[in-house]
């Protein structure tokens, strides 16, 4: 009883009495032998005081830190610029992370926008020639459906054009198709109606569309009794059975509307690969079971089905690694630099409050001298960076709010869920918890210094004490050059990947043509009918008085759309088989692409359904294929069709299928009368303005057949410059963090020089009277701001030389420890560093020898 | 002191207790003091809590503890009247007095 009364009464007291008031009572009660009783009535009746006693203490804290809180603002009001140029600093650090922790709060700290996301997975077949995220054959879906229990359900969907021609002018759509089960594996529902029922995808599926939010309100008007309304899509009228959210945005945000995926797909060959399967984990079960479960049903299809399942395995990723793994690395390094920046930020403003405080040496003395204690002068410190910081996480916020807004408007398509970035209660945290570090970062080192002032040494007025404020500083400043060196080296060696990457000849010249994809429905046109419209619609577009060359053909280069995956290729005197990207081409073609022609011929209108099947292969699958020998006039079989031989016409320069830094890769080109495709682009090379190129093919088209709809209207150039685009966004932010970095740096140098004359006046004054040369001292003073940059960017390069290799996956054609990048920051921060100096230690020139000494 | 300086209840009773306990004033002592005059019962935390007050206004000070006492700083601590409590404590006396002065009440009535 009386251990419990004392624990209570431990609990209550204040810290600083606590002891003295228990020690008390226990000797009382052990002097007069007393009662429990009375010891029990003693700590109850101390209850109340105690809770007095804690709301003092709590009332003065209050009134010491609104005092501290005054004279901090006096003192900012007062000094004007230093108050502006720190506010502005921090609030360039705390911006610049704000605008990317909403980034990364987004894309990696938030789970994907479906029910118990961490139960989805992505499962891919892996295929045999190293790709282990392909494509799946309908009948392996199914067989893994039907064969696994690992899951609750197993989707799969595969991306389509369709061409709209009920509402309005024809369009053409990205669309989906998918199984019924969709929506139920991602646990989201409807807007209107509902998704596909089992019964409408049997066999040839049902015509059902559901419509997407974006098509439903700018096609239809939004208006809610879309249900049941009929539209028209490739020419086959659809009952519209629901709407889905904006939200969805499955598989990507460009679907406009989905479709059922039929189930007599089934019946395909296993050798045609192109659903991809999205399913949630049964309760209980982890990714590496479900996997382990599929691996066995893969082996079983390759037995099954050795001519076209042997080596396919299976992988299986969760959906969260499948949407943002791209992104990771390249967040996370942005992530870093800007905290790089920050602390560079932090650094300057401490700097800047080290000055002051050398400045105010006297002023904290005379406090301390009359009874301010260490702490209480440490918390003024303290609170007036925290002023500081506040005022720049307030800037920061409103400049982040800008910033994320010019984020999303320039990096669109590449990060996912960028449009839903946006300023909210969790990024305002993030910018609330970033300037907390910030005051802590920048103000706590100045605050101990300063509360450790020797107070009679600064009453004195010597200048003594200044001196460990300089070689504070100096350190601080060396830091700061080692970490901007760091981010330099990265932010440079990406540049210099991106100019690499740039330069790696595409295979095709971009400049001056412009694209357009056309979609004939296969219900309408016949292979004949198909070319007799490419040849009217080129014919009207080669009639133009600049085009130089007009022509269709796809899926094209660097396009992302990989179109059919790769077959085998055979020639007349071997048998294996080499794989090549098969393409269409038409006459014209790849004059207008700009692909050089490098022997033989390209196809020609002679090339007819009906004439010797001919092909065109690229220089790489000539060098795979034949070697050193002419393929000009030998034969080449297709896996696709192997009943025919075609005799290769033409060899054409290589291209880059799927991006510049991976090498070019193999090409066959077919004759698009000789085989039909669903979809191809318009290219057309000409001197004039591709506006007006556009404007004549579209009535062209409209012409021809006004039911037809061209899509992705866009230039070759955009087409290149998109395949570099995610390279370019990390250079650029990268960019221009190494460069504030850098500035904040440099700003830095200057500061702590300028201090250094300033303080060192009477010293450099008194040896200018004895005749030292102003220029010698100029130059020693240049040299130790050389001394502190040299630390800086070894240390720097230290750093950078055990991160960097962070980057490698970002990189192209260039090491992570690439030694002229290196040197080339070293040199340029060497050389900044000493310009940074220079300018406020030609100050010691102008000085006056005789006032310094006078002021003595 | 000032005129808003006039002593509380309990405040006047700890401020006499200090001045009667000196130099061995410290927390128990002062509260024993109070229990042996008063006849009233007070707690210790109330007469540290007041000790506080006190201090605060400067009536009493730390004093250092008289010469062979436990010099263990958690132990006790000992407290003297200042020149402004001896004030204090006279001013509200006297101000009592004044009020007390041609009063012809009935004895036992409420006065402390």
């Amino acid at each position: 009883m009386r251990r419990l009364a004392r624990l209570i009464l431990r609990g209550v007291l204040p810290g600083d009495v606590r002891e003295t008031i228990v020690a008390d009572l226990d000797a009382e009660f052990d002097r007069r032998r007393g009662s429990t009783g009375w010891y029990v009535r003693q700590v109850a009746g101390s209850i109340a005081p105690a809770l007095v006693m804690r709301t003092r203490r709590l009332a003065r804290a209050a009134a010491d830190a609104a005092q501290d809180a005054r004279f901090g603002v006096r003192l900012l009001v007062r000094q004007k610029t230093f108050t502006i140029a720190s506010v502005l600093t921090l609030a360039l650090g705390i911006g610049a992370n704000t605008c990317i922790f909403s980034l990364v709060d987004r894309v990696l700290l938030r789970p994907l926008p479906y029910a118990e996301s961490s139960r989805l997975l992505r499962i891919w077949s892996a295929n045999p020639r190293g790709i282990p995220r392909g494509a799946i054959a309908p009948a392996d879906f199914f067989d893994w459906r039907e064969q696994s229990r690992s899951f609750e359900s197993l989707a799969a969907y595969t991306d389509t054009d369709v061409t709209l021609t009920s509402a309005g002018e024809p369009v053409q759509l990205p669309a989906a198709q998918a199984t019924a089960n969709l929506t139920a594996t991602l646990g989201v529902s409807p807007m209107i109606g509902r998704w596909f029922a089992p019964a409408e995808t049997v066999g040839e599926g049902q015509p059902v569309v559901v419509l997407g939010e974006r098509l439903w309100r700018s096609r239809f008007g939004g208006v809610p009794m879309i249900e049941g309304r009929t539209i028209v899509i490739d020419g086959i009228p659809r009952g519209v059975v629901g709407v889905m959210p904006d939200a969805f945005a499955f598989p990507s945000r460009d679907a406009r509307l989905w479709l059922p995926l039929p189930d007599k797909w089934r019946s395909q060959t296993r050798s045609a690969r192109f659903l991809a399967a999205v399913g949630r984990l049964a309760p209980g079960v982890t990714l590496d079971a479900a996997a382990a479960e599929l691996r066995p049903i893969a082996r079983r299809l390759e037995s099954a089905f050795p001519d076209t399942n042997r080596g396919y395995g299976v992988t299986v990723a969760s959906l969260t690694d499948a949407v943002v793994g791209d992104v990771r690395r390249p967040l996370l390094v942005l992530l870093a630099a800007s905290l790089a920046m920050l602390l560079i930020a932090c650094a300057n403003v401490s700097g800047l409050m080290l000055a002051r405080g050398a400045a105010r040496t006297r002023e904290l003395a005379i406090r301390a001298a009359v009874g301010a204690s260490a702490s209480r002068l440490l918390r003024q410190q303290f609170v007036e960076a925290m002023l500081i910081a506040v005022l720049g996480g307030a800037a920061a916020v409103l400049a982040a709010a800008w910033g994320i807004g010019v984020l999303r408007a320039s990096l669109t398509v590449d990060v996912p869920f960028l449009d839903r970035v946006s300023m909210d209660g969790r990024v305002l945290a993030g910018a609330a918890a970033i300037t907390v570090i910030c005051a802590i970062v920048s103000g706590l080192f100045p605050a101990w210094r300063a509360s450790r002032q020797p107070g009679s040494e600064a009453l004195g007025g010597g200048s003594r004490t200044t001196r460990g404020h300089v070689r504070v500083r100096q350190a601080i400043v060396v830091t700061q050059i080692a970490v901007a060196t760091a981010l330099a080296c990265g932010a440079l060696l990406l540049a210099r990947s991106l100019e690499r990457l740039t330069s790696v000849p595409a295979g095709f010249a971009a400049d001056r043509t412009l694209l357009a994809d056309v979609s004939l429905p296969a219900r309408r046109y016949k292979p004949d009918t198909r070319a007799a419209f490419f040849d009217r619609a080129l014919d009207r577009l080669r009639a133009m008085p600049d085009m130089q060359a007009a022509g269709a053909g796809g899926p094209l280069p660097l396009s992302g759309q990989e179109g059919l995956l790769r077959f085998g290729v055979t020639q007349d005197r071997r048998t294996d088989p080499e794989r090549a990207y098969v393409r269409w081409a038409t006459p014209g073609y790849f004059a207008a692409m700009g692909i050089a022609q490098r022997a033989g011929r390209a196809f020609s209108a002679a090339d007819r359904a009906d004439s010797v099947p001919v092909a065109v292969i690229d220089e790489e699958l000539a060098r795979r294929l034949f070697g050193q020998e002419d393929p000009v006039g030998r034969r080449i079989q297709l896996s696709m069709n192997r009943a025919v031989w075609r005799e290769v016409v033409g060899v054409v320069g290589a291209v880059h299928q799927t991006s510049l830094d991976r090498p070019a890769e193999p090409h066959a080109y077919l004759p698009e009368t000789q085989l039909a495709s669903t979809a191809l682009t318009i290219v057309a090379r000409s001197g004039g303005d591709p506006a007006s190129v556009a404007a004549v093919l579209r009535r062209a088209v409209a012409d021809i057949d006004p039911e037809l709809a061209l899509s992705n209207v866009r230039t070759l150039a955009d087409l290149a410059a998109g395949s570099t685009r995610p390279q370019r966004q990390n250079t650029l932010l990268l960019g221009v963090f190494a460069t504030a970095a850098v500035l904040l740096t440099l700003i830095g140098v200057y500061g702590v020089i300028a201090q250094i004359v300033a303080q060192s006046a009477r010293e450099l004054g008194v040896r200018l009277a004895l005749g030292a040369s102003g220029r010698s001292i100029v130059a020693l003073t240049v040299r130790r701001a050389l001394v502190m940059a040299l630390i800086g960017v070894a240390a720097g390069s230290l750093v950078a030389a055990v991160a960097a290799p962070a980057l490698r996956s970002m990189l192209y054609g260039i090491g992570p420890r690439d030694p002229l990048t290196f040197g080339l920051v070293i040199a340029i921060l060497l050389a900044s560093a000493a310009v940074a100096a220079y300018v406020p230690a030609r100050r010691i020139l102008r000085l006056d020898v005789l006032a310094t000494l006078r002021v003595e | 002191m000032s005129p808003r300086g006039y002593l509380g209840d309990l405040e006047e009773i700890v401020l006499l207790a200090v001045a009667r306990c000196e130099p061995e004033a410290y927390g128990m002592r002062i509260r024993q003091e109070i229990e042996d005059r008063s006849g009233r019962s007070v707690a210790i935390g109330a007469v540290y809590a007041v000790l506080e007050r006190l201090e605060d206004k400067h009536y009493i000070r730390r004093v250092e503890p008289p010469q062979g006492t436990n010099r263990d700083p958690r132990a006790r601590r000992f407290f003297g009247i200042t020149p402004a409590g001896k004030t204090a404590v006279e001013e509200t006396a006297a101000l009592r007095d004044r009020l007390w002065s041609g009063l012809r009440l009935r004895r036992g009535g409420k006065t402390s």
